[in-house]
């Protein structure tokens, strides 16, 4: 009879407290909140399956923490974690990360601010709805770029300036050679080798250059897969 | 298209710019490098000077790295140290130095590039090493 009052007391403070807590949420502005989220864009997007450095947001609201399926790279701290994401946990987890979840892999420090929270959960609750992504854009809350976040480029259409078509080392330079026909040389230093295998990637054998900089002098050489960067890379030196 | 991109690279460019220094000397291993032979930088800020202001030939073995493998997109990689990190493979990239100051042959090193630890970009000494040293290291067992 003691411990059913108890349980009965506990359950009675927990509801208040979830009460009290979905309150103090309530009157976020997502409009505000909007602007905060760009320090999630950094490593998140609101477009389902694009996973970046953390998992795609879309549809998470009200879904289990860790349960973005094609998403590899959770910790064992989240994964064994059991809770749902809503007001409540996003208050605690965006306060302090490392906090609510010890050993989570997201680095980022968390927002101490209650109403910058409350703000960033009012956009977060129309963000992670499914179709989120949609709907903030169609409200004039971010623009598309920032719902797809860090997200590369689609690059299997870049145009012919990107299309590399020739790509040589010599000495401490590459020299590469695009579909509108130029050849731009870049010291070794200044020029980015990666790999994009997904969908978003280059075709296979069709290497794509970005820059990366602001002078023109940098660039990022972007393949289809790693065994790329061996065949397309020729060490080969004109004739003096 | 590269005059077009350029506003959203400038934007990107003064954030990754100010985090590549920072970066760099956050994976906790730079003061394991031999610094008698390190050269200062006189403005070090892009990924470039930090390459400049180091002998990769003798840095800690932090930053050495022993074996790099793909798993789904992801690149895991196991360090002389014995640590293993991954990366999302948009967030690694690799550059060659071929200069005196350049890694070993088959030695290739690893440094951060993000204000956050998890950007970071792998110097080889020559560009044919990288396809190779991938596949070599898929062929290695599970531990190293």
């Amino acid at each position: 009879m003691k411990m059913a009052s108890h349980s009965i007391g506990f359950a009675g403070a927990v509801v208040l407290l979830s009460v009290a807590l979905n309150a103090a949420h309530a009157d976020g502005d997502p409009r505000r909140g909007a602007k905060i989220y760009g320090a999630c864009a950094g490593c998140h997007s609101l477009e389902p399956h694009l996973n970046l450095t953390g998992p795609s947001l879309s549809g998470l609201w009200g879904k289990k923490a860790a349960s973005v399926s094609d998403f590899p790279r959770y910790s064992r701290a989240l994964k064994t974690k059991d809770f749902v994401w809503d007001e409540n946990t996003l208050y605690a987890w965006l306060a302090d990360p490392k906090a609510f979840v010890p050993g989570t892999y997201m680095t980022f420090s968390g927002i101490r601010d209650d109403r910058a929270r409350s703000d960033l959960i009012a956009f977060l609750k129309i963000g992670l709805a499914s179709d989120g992504a949609k709907t903030v854009v169609a409200q004039g809350l971010i623009p598309a770029e920032e719902a797809r976040g860090q997200a590369p480029e689609p690059l299997k259409t870049a145009k012919p300036d990107g299309r590399v078509t020739a790509i040589r080392h010599c000495k401490d330079t590459f020299f590469v050679t695009t579909a509108d026909g130029k050849e731009r040389p870049f010291w070794e230093l200044n020029l980015r080798l990666k790999v994009d295998s997904s969908t978003s990637g280059p075709s296979d054998g069709k290497p794509v250059l970005l820059p990366a900089g602001m002078q023109g002098d940098r660039a990022s050489l972007v393949f289809s897969n790693v065994a790329e960067i061996g065949t397309a890379i020729k060490e080969q030196c004109p004739k003096q | 298209m590269f005059s077009a991109r350029r506003s959203l690279v400038h934007r990107r460019s003064l954030i990754m710019t100010a985090a590549a220094l920072i970066g760099s000397f956050s994976l906790g291993g730079r003061s394991q490098a031999s610094v008698q032979n390190e050269r200062r930088p006189d403005r070090a800020s892009s990924e470039e000077n930090v390459i400049r202001a180091l002998n990769l030939k003798t840095i800690g073995p932090a930053h050495q790295v022993r074996s790099i493998r793909q798993l789904d997109r992801s690149f895991l990689l196991t360090m002389a140290s014995g640590k293993t990190v991954s990366y999302p493979e948009f967030n690694l990239h690799f550059k060659t130095d071929s200069s005196d100051l350049g890694p070993n042959a088959g030695h290739p090193v690893l440094l951060s590039a993000g204000m956050k630890n998890d950007r970071a970009y792998i110097v080889f000494s020559d560009p044919r090493e990288i396809e190779a040293f991938i596949a070599k290291s898929a062929q290695l067992p599970k531990a190293i």
